[in-house]
């Protein structure tokens, strides 16, 4: 449960040492979706979460509201899975499996998930899901994944966010239609000779 | 509620965010408007999809917030204190300037009463320290203590028991080693490793503490400890015979990397370490790379497998026995295994065609490599190799197989027949678009060769159900006809004749 983010930051700018616990607490999420989405691995994204959090806590000071907070967070993550991607040799990938399926031939505009990814197995729609959430800008893949992936309400996310909770909802349905667009046009493109 | 505007609301609805009035009005527009009905249902569809199953991956990661907050605020520096507002700060930086020359007054005043004067009183009295000796494998838990030549330090401005000031200390390999063994992490293993580079002598009490050691993490970790001195014999011997031993995964792993190990070259993940990776180099030993081979056979864990097999592909040259066992392990079941083994084949495309076969039908294979491979199914068994991709060509439920092997088929150089046949049997079938489009190639490209040829792109031409296709093949069927006649024409349609313009 996210408390009061503002407040948050506040008291650790003011050096008050237990608002750690509670910076950790209420952008763990946004972390932890954006390092299993860029590594799909669970445990490099619990390495590369443990990193970024780290950073972010030590940082924290350089943000002034929530806002830049959540900016500072998703930047720290991207760059500590760049590193892992480097330090690692990249990671799995799901999506190029599609090319035989159901999926490519499926695809058109409007597309349907559960139409497209008929007759593959639960484990690896939900990592192929994921993976196609890269598509996506950092802060629209973020918002994304705090809704679906972390199972954040728009309230909650317009309290990291710094935002309105109609923001919010805007924002994650241009994200959704961003993705099943990228998605669509990935997969027609892979379904070509 | 006109139609954009319920649009606005859909996603709301379907993540149930909407508010009771929103939602009432929504619905009413929905009862009337067909086109929103069945949008709504679809976006519905698509995020209870999505929602269903990105939530199922969010127990996977196990981040501890309280664990890393408190780390975190032992190792980062102390939070920087809100910027000055401008208008006070001309009085604040006197204010402050003046706190601070008292503090350093004041804090020279106490150093030297209660450190110094004592200090340096009580070593003019002594002559010299005895160092206290080190015992035998205690190098990881003590620092390093002076020689019994050691000179005392000299006399200077010290931390005393009451100063707040951090120790300064200069680690070595002891105390690295600690550190590793505290919080194992990429830094620490490199800088342990730099230190054993400058202090050789202690890799034996690393070799002596690896033996001994019977936690296996604990052990792993001192094997990697090792790795940055493997040009050693005895480091090299000890990470060989671990490799092979029933130890734990991640010692078997951490001594398969630290065998490789190098400051420059490709990173590799350290089996049962997550987030660790080594640099490594290709092992050109011949007899370090035969019994990596027979660890290779002998392993179980398909993760030290993987590895092994990516040490073994990185060399310049395969040998036969490596190449063998490459082509049976593409067949693993561990997809870990299989992903090694086809990265090295890609390195180290095989010889033998059914192994090149196999590589082709493998849909993890990219488009260019693919091509590649063909082309070298083709150098391997030219004669058997027009059969074969005729045969990916006809077979393949893939599109992108069918097109990439009609491709290699498409040129002058090849007898046309079983090319003709293959892409007759396509254009006639319910193929794509774009294998019909490459069938079509493999027309061209045999051309009067074969008077198959003519007679096929007329019946396309007419009777194709994609109006493009038909237009390609009324454009190539023109074109055709007007080429001239090869000198040598086949006797009868359909016979494969030989292509020899001398």
């Amino acid at each position: 449960v996210i408390q009061n983010v503002p407040d948050i930051i506040r008291r650790h700018q003011t050096g008050d040492a237990t608002a750690g616990p509670g910076i950790s607490r209420a952008y763990l999420p946004v972390v932890r979706g954006l390092a299993l989405a860029g590594t799909l691995d669970p445990a490099r994204a619990a390495e590369v979460a443990g990193r970024a959090l780290g950073r972010l806590l030590g940082r924290a000071g350089e943000a002034r509201d929530a806002k830049r907070l959540l900016a500072l967070a998703e930047e720290i993550t991207r760059e500590e899975v760049r590193l892992d991607l480097k330090g690692t040799g990249g990671r799995r990938a799901y999506l190029l499996t599609l090319a035989d399926s159901a999926a490519a031939r499926t695809a058109g505009p409007g597309i349907r998930l559960p139409e497209v990814m008929a007759g593959l197995p639960a484990e690896k729609t939900s990592w192929m899901l994921l993976e196609a959430a890269s598509f996506l800008p950092t802060h629209s893949q973020a918002l994304f994944l705090l809704h679906y992936l972390e199972g954040l309400g728009y309230p909650e996310i317009a309290d990291l966010a710094g935002v309105s909770s109609r923001e919010v909802g805007a924002a994650i349905a241009a994200a959704r239609r961003l993705y099943e667009r990228e998605l669509d046009l990935y997969l027609r493109k892979i379904s070509k000779p | 509620v006109i139609c954009n505007q319920a649009k606005e609301l859909f996603q709301p609805l379907a993540d149930g965010q909407l508010m009771e009035r929103e939602r009432k009005d929504l619905e009413g527009h929905l009862a009337t408007c067909e086109s929103c009905r069945t949008e709504t249902a679809r976006t519905k569809a698509n995020v209870d999809f999505l929602r269903d199953h990105l939530s199922s991956l969010r127990d996977l990661v196990k981040v501890d917030p309280e664990a890393l907050t408190k780390a975190a605020r032992a190792s980062a520096p102390p939070v920087a204190a809100p910027p000055p507002r401008k208008d006070d700060a001309p009085k604040r930086g006197v204010a402050l300037a003046v706190a601070y020359l008292l503090l350093v007054v004041a804090a020279g005043t106490a150093v030297w009463a209660f450190v110094l004067r004592p200090r340096w009183a009580a070593e003019s009295r002594q002559a010299a320290t005895v160092p206290t000796p080190v015992p035998p494998g205690s190098t990881a838990a003590t620092p390093p203590t002076p020689g019994p030549g050691a000179q005392p330090p000299p006399p200077g401005p010290r931390p005393g028991p009451k100063d707040p000031r951090p120790v300064p200390t200069v680690a070595g390999p002891a105390q690295m080693l600690s550190a590793l063994l505290a919080r194992p992490g990429q830094p620490a293993l490199t800088s342990l490793w730099a230190a054993l580079a400058k202090a050789p002598d202690q890799v034996e009490n690393i070799l002596t503490l690896t033996g001994a050691e019977r936690d296996e993490s604990r052990r792993a970790l001192l094997v990697l400890a090792l790795a940055g001195s493997n040009g050693q014999p005895r480091v090299r011997e000890t990470l060989l015979s671990l490799l092979g031993s029933d130890g734990s995964v991640k010692v078997r792993g951490a001594a398969a990397a630290g065998l490789a190990s190098a400051p420059e070259g490709a990173a590799v993940a350290v089996p049962g370490f997550a987030g660790l990776t080594v640099r490594v180099s290709p092992i050109e030993d011949v007899e370090v790379r035969g019994r990596l081979l027979s660890a290779a056979e002998g392993e179980r864990e398909p993760s030290v497998v993987a590895l092994l097999v990516r040490l073994l592909a990185s060399s310049r040259r395969l040998d036969p026995a490596v190449d063998a066992r490459l082509t049976q392990l593409l067949e693993s079941e561990d997809e870990e295994v299989r992903t090694a083994a086809l990265e090295a084949s890609r390195l180290h495309p095989p010889k033998d065609p059914e192994a090149i076969l196999a590589l082709i039908r493998d849909d993890r294979i990219p488009e260019n490599d693919r091509a590649a491979l063909i082309q070298r199914l083709f150098e391997a068994d030219e004669e058997g190799a027009v059969d074969r991709v005729a045969e990916l060509a006809a077979g393949s439920t893939s599109e992108a197989l069918t097109t990439a092997a009609l491709g290699a088929l498409a040129t002058p150089k090849r007898a046309p027949g079983r090319g003709v046949e293959t892409a007759a049997s396509l254009l006639r079938g319910n193929a794509t678009a774009g294998v019909k489009g490459a069938a079509l190639q493999v027309l061209a490209a045999a051309g009067r060769r074969d008077a198959s040829v003519l007679p096929l792109l007329e019946e396309i031409a007419s009777g194709d159900p994609d109006e493009a296709i038909r237009e390609r093949a009324r454009s190539l069927a023109d074109t055709l006809s007007t080429a001239p006649v090869p000198e040598d024409p086949p006797d009868q349609p359909g016979v494969e004749q030989p292509v020899d313009r001398d």
